[in-house]
């Protein structure tokens, strides 16, 4: 988005006002609507479709597989593709960098079929288009896309040591996988004002960025600043960080709540 | 559905797979080592001729060097207003995605210092070269990082608004500026945050690292200077 000069000096006056007016009207810890659409790819067990109301796009498939955790312990693998960003491109390696790091969160154990074999889930993320910041959309797809995910029901033993056996499936039931996953908030900074989910026109003008994942009432790492914009980053208090964290804090198990009941 | 035949994929029930007894390696502890004291690195700049600016930070668990090219003209046709920083960062521990992410980071915290609007239609390339013996999660060297570019963006005598720096402290790495009235960057890798208060005392204690590395800093600038002057 480009924005005059004129409009980035409004924008950012009454963003930086004591309360912060946001353009579209929104609250402090106010997210724009979106719409996600759960398990509409066949041959996927978990997917999901995601788009923000700037036009921001995102699918998640997960896919499972069955494997010998003995060998192979990375039990979650994850993709992400940006379109109009080469694979190898800053931002596209830097998302897949800290959603490595943020799906160590998700407990394993969930994952664990027998003594010796394991799902190891494919998550595949394809943005399709993004005009702002695409960290949290990508955080509430993968979110969903494990809620509604779908794995066959073990009906073999579960200990297969004494008696070393590959797992079996029954034909048509399945299980729903229960794992927590974590969220991941985007906050956008001017001056002394911290807010949640800043729009694209928010972020021209924002000093900078902060990003804290959750999960399941407790905030992890990896957490993170970074420009939302490359021509008005500056420092901010450090006090601004702590009540960041305690926004999302207050308000994460509303939207992980909403998630849940889609 | 037919167990005997499932049951016989791996042979005879009787049958054990092979052990093999522990490889017992010599090196002691080589992994995961925890060093949470800042220890006060040697510094050295203009190292390198063909860099507009360089140092080197070493002490006995690391050697980092970082070498500044520009500001020079860039070759694109678009006329930028400001100068446009890029940073790549070598190290043969870490995979590529983690060094990149890293580096789009650092990006972000030099542009909230350096003086870009100086030099419009310019760009200005950061090479770090990690010479790590032992290994440790990447936050932990980010103090000496950030110390090795700022050295170096003054050795290319590049204009910063402040000589910024970064503490280290329970996994945060954070990156302060106007003497730790405001931070310009914060790196965590693991660990949950429990409460406000600890990652309060956190914040402090990064704060305290970063004023010990910026007098650092300022005495090698300072005793540089001075023995410029009486060449």
């Amino acid at each position: 988005m480009t924005l005059s000069v004129a409009e980035k000096s409004y924008l950012y006056d009454s963003l930086a006002s004591i309360p912060s007016i946001r353009p579209d009207g929104r609250q402090q810890h106010q997210f724009r609507p979106i719409e996600i659409y759960t398990d509409f790819l066949p041959s996927s067990n978990g997917s999901s479709r995601i788009i923000a109301s700037d036009g921001s796009e995102c699918i998640v498939s997960v896919k499972a597989k069955v494997v010998d955790h003995t060998i192979d312990d990375d039990l979650l693998q994850i993709e992400i593709e940006i379109s109009g960003e080469r694979d190898d491109s800053l931002i596209t390696e830097s998302c897949t960098s800290l959603f490595n790091k943020l799906l160590k969160n998700i407990d394993m154990k969930k994952l664990q079929l027998t003594k010796k074999y394991s799902f190891k889930l494919f998550i595949d993320v394809l943005v399709i288009s993004s005009n702002s910041n695409p960290v949290s959309l990508i955080s509430f797809g993968i979110y969903s896309s494990l809620n509604c995910t779908l794995l066959p029901k073990l009906v073999s033993n579960f200990d297969d040591l004494e008696v070393e056996e590959l797992p079996m499936f029954h034909d048509y039931d399945l299980v729903k996988l229960e794992v927590d996953s974590p969220l991941v908030f985007v906050l956008g900074i001017v001056q002394n004002n911290i807010f949640i989910d800043p729009a694209a026109n928010e972020s021209e003008v924002a000093n900078n960025g902060l990003m804290i994942s959750w999960i399941n009432g407790r905030t992890i790492a990896p957490m993170r600043t970074f420009a939302l914009n490359d021509t008005n980053t500056k420092g901010f208090s450090p006090k601004l960080m702590q009540e960041g964290i305690k926004l999302v804090e207050k308000y994460a198990p509303d939207i992980a709540n909403a998630l849940q009941n889609i | 559905m037919n167990v005997q035949d499932r049951r016989r994929i791996l042979g005879p029930i009787e049958a054990r797979p092979l052990a093999f007894p522990e490889v017992k390696s010599n090196s002691k502890e080589e992994t995961a080592v925890v060093l949470s004291e800042f220890q006060a690195p040697s510094i050295q700049t203009t190292l390198l001729k063909n860099c507009n600016g360089s140092c080197i930070i070493e002490n006995d668990k690391t050697s980092i060097l970082s070498s500044i090219y520009g500001p020079r003209s860039t070759r694109s046709n678009l006329f930028e207003a400001r100068c446009l920083i890029n940073v790549t960062i070598k190290s043969t521990i870490f995979p590529t995605s983690e060094l990149k992410e890293l580096g789009s980071f650092l990006i972000n915290v030099l542009e909230s210092f350096v003086c870009l609007e100086l030099y419009p239609k310019a760009g200005i390339d950061v090479f770090v070269n990690l010479n790590i013996e032992k290994v440790c999660d990447l936050s932990w060297y980010i103090p000496y990082i950030m110390m090795s570019i700022v050295l170096g963006l003054v050795d290319a005598g590049i204009e910063i608004s402040d000589l910024p720096g970064c503490g280290f402290n329970d996994n945060n790495a954070i990156c302060f500026t106007k003497n730790g009235s405001e931070v310009i960057g914060i790196w965590r890798d693991k660990g949950d945050i429990e409460n406000e208060s600890s990652f309060g005392d956190s914040l402090d204690a990064c704060k305290e690292q970063y004023l010990q590395i910026k007098g650092l800093m300022a005495n090698y600038l300072l005793s540089k200077l001075d023995n410029d002057k009486t060449k």
